[in-house]
């Protein structure tokens, strides 16, 4: 196990690598750099800029330089954001979308686990139907249209709770967005569950544990949730990331600090060192979610073994 | 003061006449005539500012806290007037080249150090060597020696101003500007102290180690996050600021800034999204303020190359565009329509071509005899590609207008098309383009600002527009001291711009905010600079706003 985990993290490393890669290339491939405004900037201060910047070098030193920096841990400065490296946005934005994303997946499964169970448990009655509906609901409504339409229920109209801001974490800022955040996710979380059961619902075991006379929560418990997870778990790894990093209408909306708006930002300004930071972290979190979940089947099913 | 008292019965008429509550609730306040108890003030930015550094900060958003932390030698009052500020007074010698401007003694940073002359020599010179990269180098080219400086050829020492003594600076121009002290009250144009800059390395902006002058300083400053000032007790003038604190909230999206204004969770919101312009007056009506801005948005066109080396097509286009409808339907009376280049300024009237005064079939008339004189019909229409960066649907929407009207009016095919904001800006830098989206918004209260766009040698003059006669008129009027002349003869220069039309003039552009009613002190601006230290916040209730 020890093994397979440190050989899988070795193997990220050239994943991570030709995922830099790609990132400098489109990033210096598309037209327009980071200098470009609609003021006149004086040709010796444009240059001297792309100087201090490196960008008058030819493109496979910068890419040489950029890479070796990496390997020291260092992201490099920010174009958009002066006197300011990509590493400390990184520090500054993470803690908060990390925040807003564990919460929301904790949110997902409280709410999602017992919607589907119930969905199962009493499949094709009134029941089924209400949850399901419900979970449809949460993954039709984009995110972009329910977060401005919280907004409007909870703050502007019943003012509640507030339309936006970070509050250094205070939860009552926190409440909105962690259920935009959150609720496809419920949604997703709810289907997957009931799927799980239904399929372990028909498997001998439970036959046999009902004949046995076992009470229905003992067998939901201590036998079928572990097999019904199964497929909630593989989907949990990608989805861990994206309710993580998909927080950048979430961040524009409530005007919060995340990294997210700088992915976005960062390409319109042509800010290379923070869009490839930005690249490079997404792409370690989804490595690192995708060997999470593995171990974690390893642990739910006891016939996965790693070689 | 009447203002306010408007301000304050419309408030009341509101609240008195509760029966028909809006579908959205907003906030119906009871404001005093008296100021509140806290002075804790809440705005909006559009952005995160990139810095802090006045040298290197080109957003607006910057702009607005570095007006609070920083003050220059004059600064600007609520109405957009210029007043004394570090400089007490200041004078000029005959031929308008050499200003001097004598500091007040009180005037102290932060740190309690005063405020001396050294430090606007300091503070310019940084701005203008090459080495710190500041994109605004070019805003001191008046100055004696600033091409040769910003271009590395003298070293900054060597740029035309010097302390005459701790409480003297002199400048020495290379034309008589009469736009200087406007220029001046500019944050690149801000003082900043040697030590705070070389003892902070890149960091000397951040909580703790930025050194200020201006009326706040700076608390807490959290990248992507808001930004929190404090009165600064140090400042000269600290009697007469209200505010003792004020936190910026930047918010990218403007539809939510405005949601979080009738939350209550800012007091001003820095800009209203054009779309959401005609509701928001609707349910806020008062707290609505919008005023025409120093700005022009326009079609800029290639006069060198075919088809717009032809004047009669350019004339021709420009007046084919009916801009009253324009405004009104296309863009509901959230912008001026624009005949010529320079938007309305305190002492300086428009020039408007006289096409303008036509009625519309009349000028129709014109237009499509000038098509045809320029060689096309409706058998060889014109095809030309007209390129505008990617935005709201509401561009999109008037550029689907503009093309309609050509096409109706003269029969032109114009194919509109949108590239992002960066590769526009840099094809236009590299002259691909011959008809282009092209806005402009002044740098200082001055024709100068848009009237220099088309000499010889600007480096915005992307279309190559050369007029011997125009080139001369300006200079002319660059080095004019009597104002009255002066304008009269940037008059002259952009009437002939308007009929050479080497560009088709759409709009001008209108400052947005979202005011609270109990905000005091607020007035519309041509520049919209409105500095916190001419705020404060009156008494009031509300009905249960968080």
């Amino acid at each position: 196990m020890l093994r397979y985990t440190l050989r899988r993290i070795l193997g990220a490393i050239p994943t991570l690598l030709v995922i830099a890669t790609l990132a400098f290339v489109l990033l210096h491939a598309a037209p327009g750099g980071p200098f470009d405004s609609d003021k006149t900037v004086l040709p010796e201060i444009r240059a001297s800029l792309e100087q201090a910047y490196h960008l008058d070098e030819p493109l496979y030193k910068q890419y040489w330089r950029y890479l070796s920096d990496l390997a020291h841990g260092d992201f490099g400065p920010s174009f958009q954001y002066h006197g300011t490296r990509v590493n400390e946005l990184i520090a500054q934005g993470l803690p908060v979308d990390l925040a807003l994303g564990g919460l929301a997946l904790l949110v997902a499964m409280l709410v999602g686990l017992p919607l589907g169970a119930i969905a199962a448990l009493r499949q094709g009655t009134r029941w089924d139907h209400i949850s399901m509906g419900t979970a449809m609901v949460g993954i039709s409504l984009p995110v972009y249209v329910l977060a401005p339409l919280l907004i409007l229920v909870f703050a502007v109209t019943l003012r509640w709770l507030p339309a936006g801001d970070w509050g250094n974490g205070q939860p009552r800022y926190l409440v909105l967005p962690v259920l935009a955040l959150a609720a496809p996710y419920v949604a997703y979380v709810a289907r997957l569950t009931r799927g799980g059961l239904l399929e372990v619902l028909r498997s001998p075991f439970v036959r046999t544990a009902r004949a046995k006379g076992l009470p229905m929560h003992v067998i939901l418990l201590r036998h079928m949730l572990k097999p019904a997870l199964l497929p909630l778990v593989s989907f949990l790894g990608p989805a861990a990331v994206g309710i993580i990093t998909g927080s950048i209408v979430i961040e524009t909306t409530f005007g919060l600090p995340g990294i997210g708006r700088y992915f976005v930002d960062g390409a319109f300004n042509r800010d290379y060192t923070l869009v490839m930071g930005v690249t490079i972290l997404y792409g370690a979190l989804i490595v690192a979610f995708n060997l999470l979940a593995d171990l974690c089947y390893a642990w739910l099913d006891p016939r996965v073994r790693y070689p | 003061m009447r203002r306010y008292a408007a301000l304050l019965c419309a408030t009341l008429a509101v609240a008195g006449c509760g029966e028909r509550k809006p579908p959205v609730a907003v906030p119906e306040y009871r404001v005093l005539d008296q100021p509140a108890v806290v002075q804790e003030l809440r705005r909006h930015i559009d952005q995160f500012p990139r810095t802090l550094d006045p040298a290197l900060s080109e957003d607006q958003s910057a702009q607005r806290v570095l007006d609070d932390l920083f003050e220059g030698l004059l600064r600007l009052d609520p109405q957009g007037g210029v007043v004394p500020a570090v400089a007490r007074r200041w004078e000029t010698s005959e031929d308008g080249k050499r200003w001097v401007f004598h500091l007040r003694e009180d005037a102290r940073w932060s740190d309690g150090a005063p405020v001396t002359a050294e430090d606007f020599v300091y503070a310019w010179r940084r701005t203008a060597d090459p080495r710190t990269g500041s994109p605004n180098a070019q805003g001191f080219l008046p100055l004696v020696n600033a091409t040769q400086v910003t271009a590395g050829k003298l070293a900054s020492d060597q740029l035309g101003v010097r302390a005459v003594d701790a409480l003297t600076l002199e400048v020495s121009l290379e034309e008589s500007t009469a736009y200087f002290a406007s220029l001046v009250t500019t944050p690149y144009f801000y003082p900043v102290q040697r030590n705070a800059v070389e003892t902070g390395g890149e960091q000397w902006t951040r909580p703790g180690k930025l050194v200020s002058n201006g009326a706040f300083t700076l608390r807490d400053y959290r990248v992507g996050g808001s930004i929190t000032l404090v009165k600064n007790e140090a400042y000269w003038d600290a009697q007469a600021v209200g505010i003792t604190k004020v936190t910026y909230f930047p918010i990218g999206d403007r539809a939510a800034a405005s949601s979080r204004f009738i939350a209550g969770g800012v007091d001003v919101t820095d800009s209203v999204a054009a779309e959401d312009v005609a509701w928001l007056r609707k349910r806020l009506g008062t707290q609505l303020v919008v005023a025409p801005f120093l700005g022009t948005m326009m079609f800029a066109m290639d006069v060198v190359k075919p088809p717009f080396d032809r004047k009669p097509l350019r004339l021709a286009m420009t007046m084919a565009i009916d801009r009253d409808i324009l405004a009104r339907y296309v863009l509901k009376d959230v912008y001026l329509p624009a005949y010529n280049l320079v938007p309305p300024l305190p002492g300086y009237t428009p020039v408007l071509p006289d096409w303008a005064r036509l009625p519309r079939a009349e000028r129709h008339a014109a237009a499509q005899k000038l098509y045809q004189e320029a060689g096309y019909s409706k058998q060889r229409p014109l095809r030309v590609e007209l390129v505008y960066p990617t935005s709201s649907p509401d561009v999109r929407r008037m550029m689907e207008a503009l093309a309609a009207m050509w096409r109706m009016n003269l029969g032109a095919e114009v194919q509109i098309y949108n590239e992002e904001w960066r590769v526009l800006q840099q094809n236009r830098r590299l002259g691909l383009h011959r008809f282009y989206w092209y806005s402009w918004l002044g740098d200082y209260p001055d024709p100068l600002t848009f009237v220099g766009l088309f000499r010889a040698g600007n480096g915005q003059n992307f279309g190559g527009y050369l007029n011997a006669d125009y080139d001369r008129l300006v200079n002319e009027a660059e080095g004019m001291l009597d104002p009255q002349a002066r304008a009269r003869t940037f008059g002259r220069a952009e009437a002939l711009l308007n009929e050479d039309a080497p560009f088709v003039p759409i709009y001008y552009y209108t400052s947005r905010h979202l005011l609270k009613p109990y905000v005091r002190g607020w007035q519309a601006n041509a520049l919209d600079r409105h500095l916190t230290r001419d705020l404060t916040l009156l008494a009031h209730a509300t009905d249960g706003e968080r």
